[in-house]
């Protein structure tokens, strides 16, 4: 089981998706927004799966948030995810697992085992 | 420069009625009854390549060096024209812009009827400026349809005393042409944009419903888990659902496309939409009493909200002065200097407060968590014995996104 960070800027969503990673028995660490997230991917090196949306406010949205994390901290897996389709979304960095909105339980297990 | 007002011109600028003076060239009429219909019929397809051919087939029966539109803008006041489509020896300066009320275009679009000029540069700086020379240069209006004209097609003859009434006549006949495939354009260009922004609003629209799926699903899990019977949670989860979906009623029906300033509602409507379930059955007076400046609710700011007010009526539906008929809740806030909202809410009436509620239910994590993890605000609870008295501190930065 996994420490997983889980960037969403809707509280509700972020509290939902909290919710079903510590089901599926991971812990979870939350941000708001990019900033929050590097901020906490500074301060520890526990963490093993980033889960970002693609639109948040703030200096950078998902997409660019996934690259930088994967630039400094190469191992750590990734997993967007977004209301959009993948075809609307461009720069994905590889190796990240892209999640549709809505998921459920089932999916975000499977997008955790995926993500490499 | 005169605005608006008529050009005091130098005599020998404007010479329009020599037109009927000067001796009509030989006309082929035959060659320009088939161009025309030729372009004509190629309009409805393709207007935007018809028009070019258009400006083109002036000058060539004109007999002129340059010919081009002047396409009335309104920004910036009082008006410019912009050129368009040019042909010939001005076709460098296509898309340059002239004053509406210093120019040949401007005189041509106030008399509504043809006019020859003769070396405009000479009056007007903005074409010497340019370093053009114009020995005559004959303009007539455009009409968009049956409006008034919307700019002006222009011939520039290579020497002085070239263009006849002839010439005015072919140039007059082209014009209403070009006047029928711009307003085939516009509507072509109109029609698009508005399917551009249908699909982009159904995007945007399968977006948020996907949010609020996941929002649903949120909390349909975390009140699973606090709540202990079917019918708590069923209850449970309904209220807060329907303090979402007035929220959402709210932002629907402001809801203007591609303008998400425009979705901010007031703090005032909000509340009075999520107390109302609880109003009096015959109100002789409201039990709630709202007192406050406006605050804009940005739509992002809309869900949180809603539940921490939904959560505050529930409480109070449960345990507070909701509880009968007798009790009413007084709701104030003001905007601090700090830019913080300062809202009080205080029950009054309610059953007698004994001691201080112990155990935090799931309603309250989500009030204290939405105030201060969302909001980054600050949440206090005094239980006086008249009733609950609750004060909640929001920065109002965070409420208008």
């Amino acid at each position: 089981m996994a420490l997983v960070l889980i960037v969403e800027d809707e509280f509700l969503i972020r509290m939902g998706a909290v919710d079903i990673a510590r089901r599926a028995g991971h812990e979870t660490l939350e941000a708001a927004n990019a900033d929050e997230a590097i901020r906490i991917l500074e301060s520890r090196n526990d963490i093993e799966i980033v889960l970002s949306d693609v639109q948040m406010p703030g200096t950078m949205d998902g997409v660019r948030l996934l690259q930088v994390i994967r630039d400094r901290w190469p191992p750590i897996r990734l997993i967007l995810t977004s209301g959009k389709v993948l075809t609307e979304v461009a720069n994905l960095p590889k190796g990240s697992v892209f999640l549709p909105k809505p998921y459920n339980y089932e999916e975000l297990s499977e997008a955790f085992a995926k993500a490499a | 420069m005169s605005l608006g007002v008529l050009e005091v011109t130098p005599p020998d600028l404007y010479i329009t009625r020599e037109l009927e003076r000067r001796p009509v060239k030989s006309t082929d009429y035959l060659g320009e009854k088939r161009a025309l219909q030729d372009l004509a019929s190629r309009m409805l397809d393709k207007p935007d390549e018809v028009l070019p051919r258009f400006v083109e087939l002036a000058m060539q029966m004109t007999g002129g060096v340059s010919a081009g539109l002047s396409l009335f803008e309104e920004n910036p006041a009082p008006g410019i024209f912009r050129w368009r489509y040019l042909q010939g020896s001005l076709s460098r300066f296509e898309s340059a812009t002239t004053p509406r009320n210093f120019s040949p275009c401007g005189i041509t679009l106030d008399q509504d009827t043809p006019v020859l000029s003769r070396h405009p540069e000479r009056f007007y700086n903005w074409i010497s400026d340019a370093g053009i020379v114009v020995p005559e240069v004959l303009l007539v209006p455009l009409h968009l349809g049956t409006v008034e004209p919307l700019g002006t097609l222009w011939i520039v003859s290579e020497r002085e005393g070239h263009f006849d009434s002839g010439h005015a006549r072919v140039a007059t006949e082209l014009a209403s042409f070009v006047g029928i495939a711009l307003r085939v354009l516009k509507t072509e260009n109109q029609l698009q944009a508005a399917l551009e922004e249908q699909q982009t609003l159904a995007k945007e629209m399968s977006h948020r419903v996907k949010n609020l799926f996941m929002i649903a699903q949120a909390l349909v899990y975390t009140t699973a888990r606090s709540a202990d019977t079917k019918e708590e949670m069923t209850e449970t989860l309904m209220g807060r659902f329907h303090a979402l979906a007035s929220a959402h009623g709210l932002v629907r029906r402001g809801f203007i496309f591609g303008e998400e300033n425009e979705n901010v509602r007031d703090l005032d409507e909000l509340l009075r939409a999520i107390v109302r379930p609880h109003e009096h059955r015959s109100p002789v007076q409201s039990r709630f009493r709202f007192a406050g400046p406006s605050v804009g609710l940005g739509e992002h700011a809309l869900n949180g909200v809603a539940l921490i007010f939904h959560e505050l009526t529930t409480n109070a539906a449960k345990y507070g002065a909701l509880v009968d008929e007798c009790g009413r809740i007084d709701m104030e806030w003001t905007r601090s200097e700090k830019g913080n909202l300062e809202f009080v809410w205080s029950e009054y009436g309610g059953p007698r407060i004994v001691r201080q509620p112990e155990a935090a239910g799931f309603g309250s994590m989500l009030l204290r968590v939405t105030v201060e993890r969302q909001f980054g605000g600050q949440l206090d609870h005094d239980w006086s014995a008249e009733g609950l008295r609750v004060r909640i501190s929001l920065p109002l930065a965070a409420l208008t996104r």
